[in-house]
């Protein structure tokens, strides 16, 4: 039964090299958008610049 | 994903394999091969010189994030050109070095990737630079993945000449990104890119011609013949060089840039002239190979004239006269 064939698939097993690359590429994806937070915040501030700062009320 | 192999211990009957090359191999290296980072390099500074030459100002990080937006998009398509060319670069010796046919990165990835990442750019360029700008790299995308990539190129000898306009765009997105408009002097840097594209290829292409054959691409010295193509490198470059001489004329380029424009005019001119006439055996191969060369060094040093001139303050050579 298919049921019964999914218990026997062996998990997908790393080599440490692969491991090594699959971390360093995680660790650039979190960066990444790390950095896209980073650069709508900062573009945030620059858009509303001295208009907040400068504010009436 | 289809890049893990699912396999029964007894190896069996029972045994299903979806393997794909790519998952556990890639390393960063290899996604940042699929963005065609020279291509990249080129495409920025053109884009890097229609802002600096456009008129008005703009906030420092967000010509920053325009150039981001312009690399980032160029990258993309280049990655998505990797993934729908991916049978003709295995045979080609160019390209057969290239990620997906190595077997490192597959081909489902590089499309996600190149996917990803062209409506990443699209969309920060709409939301942190401007509208126009946003509409032009999607358009440049649009055009290179969809016109150049999925048709042209597999369809006419024109492919290049046609497509050439995907590479040409980045001076007006620039331009756009400070404006929030166009204007002749974008246009005007647009057609020079635009006319030295055809010459800069079927120099290579000429070289290649081989290589381009046993994939099937109709290059024109494919489908022409390297006679008809050297006539047609010599026909455009006579139209390139007094067309990279009217930013002199139309009042954007200063005495730096007419200096630059004439030198290296003369300079492209003899190449091509050099490809014309050198026919045979290594003699046609070298000459050609000077004229790639070249024609990225011509690029490169008449936009740098453009951007020294607007970097040191020298007036627009109109204004000297």
């Amino acid at each position: 039964m298919a049921g019964d064939n999914n218990t026997d698939i062996e998990p997908v097993r790393l080599t440490p090299e692969q491991q090594a690359r699959l971390r360093r590429r995680n660790i650039v994806v979190a960066l990444s958008l790390a950095a896209l937070v980073g650069l709508f915040f900062a573009m945030t501030l620059v858009r509303l610049g001295g208009n907040v700062a400068s504010r009436s009320y | 994903m289809s890049d893990i192999t699912y396999t029964q211990p007894d190896g069996g009957p029972n045994r299903a394999s979806v393997s794909a090359p790519g998952y556990m191999e890639a390393d960063i290296a290899d996604y940042l091969a699929l963005l065609k980072p020279r291509v990249m390099s080129l495409v920025v500074f053109t884009g890097l010189v229609g802002m600096v030459i456009a008129p008005g100002s703009i906030h420092p990080l967000t010509a920053i994030t325009a150039l981001l937006c312009i690399a980032i998009g160029a990258g993309a398509s280049g990655a998505l050109n990797m993934w729908w060319d991916a049978d003709i670069d295995a045979v080609m010796d160019r390209t057969a070095k290239r990620p997906i046919p190595r077997g490192v990165v597959s081909a489902q990835s590089a499309a996600a990737f190149g996917g990803t990442l062209s409506a990443a750019s699209i969309f920060v360029m709409m939301a942190l630079v401007g509208y126009v700008p946003a509409a032009l790299l999607a358009f440049t995308i649009i055009f290179y993945v969809l016109i150049y990539t999925m048709w042209l190129k597999r369809a006419t000898s024109q492919n290049i000449v046609i497509g050439g306009l995907a590479g040409a765009l980045p001076p007006a997105i620039g331009w756009a990104s400070v404006t929030g408009t166009l204007a002749i002097e974008p246009l005007v840097l647009v057609a020079i890119i635009f006319f030295w594209t055809p010459p800069h290829f079927w120099a290579l292409a000429l070289v290649r011609n081989e290589d381009y054959a046993r994939a099937g691409v109709p290059m024109l010295p494919v489908v022409a013949g390297p006679d008809a193509t050297r006539t047609q490198i010599l026909l455009y470059s006579l139209l390139l060089v007094p067309l990279a001489m009217s930013p002199v004329a139309l009042g954007f380029g200063g005495i730096l840039y007419a200096v630059s424009s004439v030198g290296l005019g003369a300079g492209f001119l003899w190449c091509a002239v050099q490809v014309y006439r050198h026919r045979t055996a290594d003699m046609a191969d070298s000459s050609a190979m000077r004229l790639f060369g070249f024609s990225i060094f011509y690029l490169f040093a008449l936009f740098a004239s453009l951007l020294i001139e607007r970097i040191v303050g020298l007036a627009p050579f109109a204004s000297w006269i």
